[in-house]
């Protein structure tokens, strides 16, 4: 009888163990990529947007770029309207601890847009405009 | 004997359960912790990150600064590190109220450049902003700088 009771303990206590390790290992379910930044400016001539984004966190994030080039429309009482005149989004870049990835984006317009898509809403982001010709960075902003 | 066996079995997967389950405990000086991040910058040539850390009302800190320099290339438009070439973490710095600490990073010959600083022993009930990061032309202007929140 104590032998059975000493048994079943055992055999109780390795189940709890393997649930436990199972829970504490199962994988997380993949989040789905959202807008983490996004940041429209205005840029003069010779003058990037350039957003760096960096991941310091657990496992593995997933990057994208999306940028949208604007033009000035109609004005109306000193407002202007801006239109879209194109949008691309670049090839996911998986970064793992440490890494960091950039995109630059050029002045083809009046103003540009850039998101910054990832499955880790807590991947930090820098957004900054650099002088084209010298490289020098002229402005920052800096993301959580 | 048999019984002794599956009883001990039973013993030490429980105390390893039990050792996953304990919180770890690491010796931390009292007060609060906090860490402020840049982010990755790459910089232009002879531009330099800095990054200055005030002193807090009322309650000394401690400040320790660290710097991640990378490497990295450009595919597709889209540039990535490739390493981290290079670290270096500064000594642990007191820091009282009126006092500041600050740190400069320069690329140097890499491609990018990050700064951390670690702040322990914070035990004042005052929460500020008060870190501030500036980008340093090579003449020493100051081309753009923002603050930072401490998260204290």
């Amino acid at each position: 009888m104590k032998c059975k009771v000493r048994n079943s303990i055992a055999i109780a206590l390795g189940a709890l163990m393997a649930v436990m390790m199972f829970v504490l290992t199962a994988p997380a379910q993949h989040p789905k990529r959202k807008p983490i930044a996004d940041i429209g400016v205005t840029l003069g001539p010779n003058q990037i947007l350039r957003l760096v984004g960096d991941w310091n966190g657990d496992g593995v994030a997933d990057i994208q770029f999306r940028q949208a080039v604007y033009v000035q429309g109609g004005v109306n009482n000193g407002v202007y309207k801006l239109m879209l005149t194109s949008q691309s989004t670049s090839q996911t870049v998986t970064l793992m601890p440490g890494e960091a990835a950039s995109i630059d984006i050029p002045s083809n317009g009046f103003g540009v847009r850039a998101i910054v898509l990832s499955d880790k809403p807590d991947l930090h982001v820098n957004a900054m405009i650099v002088d084209a010709p010298t490289g020098n960075i002229i402005g920052m902003l800096v993301g959580g | 004997m048999k019984h002794r066996k599956i009883f001990s079995i039973a013993l030490t997967a429980c105390l390893l359960l039990l050792s996953t389950l304990a919180p770890t405990t690491n010796a931390q000086p009292e007060g609060r912790r906090a860490v402020v991040r840049t982010g990755v910058f790459r910089l232009g040539a002879g531009q330099i990150l800095r990054l200055t850390i005030d002193g807090q009302s009322n309650t000394m800190m401690v400040v320790q600064f660290r710097r991640t320099y990378y490497v990295g290339s450009a595919n597709g438009g889209i540039w990535k590190t490739t390493n981290v070439v290079a670290q270096d973490t500064s000594a642990p710095l007191t820091i009282g109220p009126n006092e500041a600490a600050s740190i400069d990073a320069g690329q140097g010959g890499f491609d990018a450049v990050r700064i951390e600083a670690i702040i322990r022993g914070y035990t004042g009930n005052t929460t500020v902003s008060a870190g501030t990061l500036q980008i340093i032309n090579s003449d020493g202007s100051v081309a753009a700088f923002l603050e930072l929140p401490l998260g204290l």
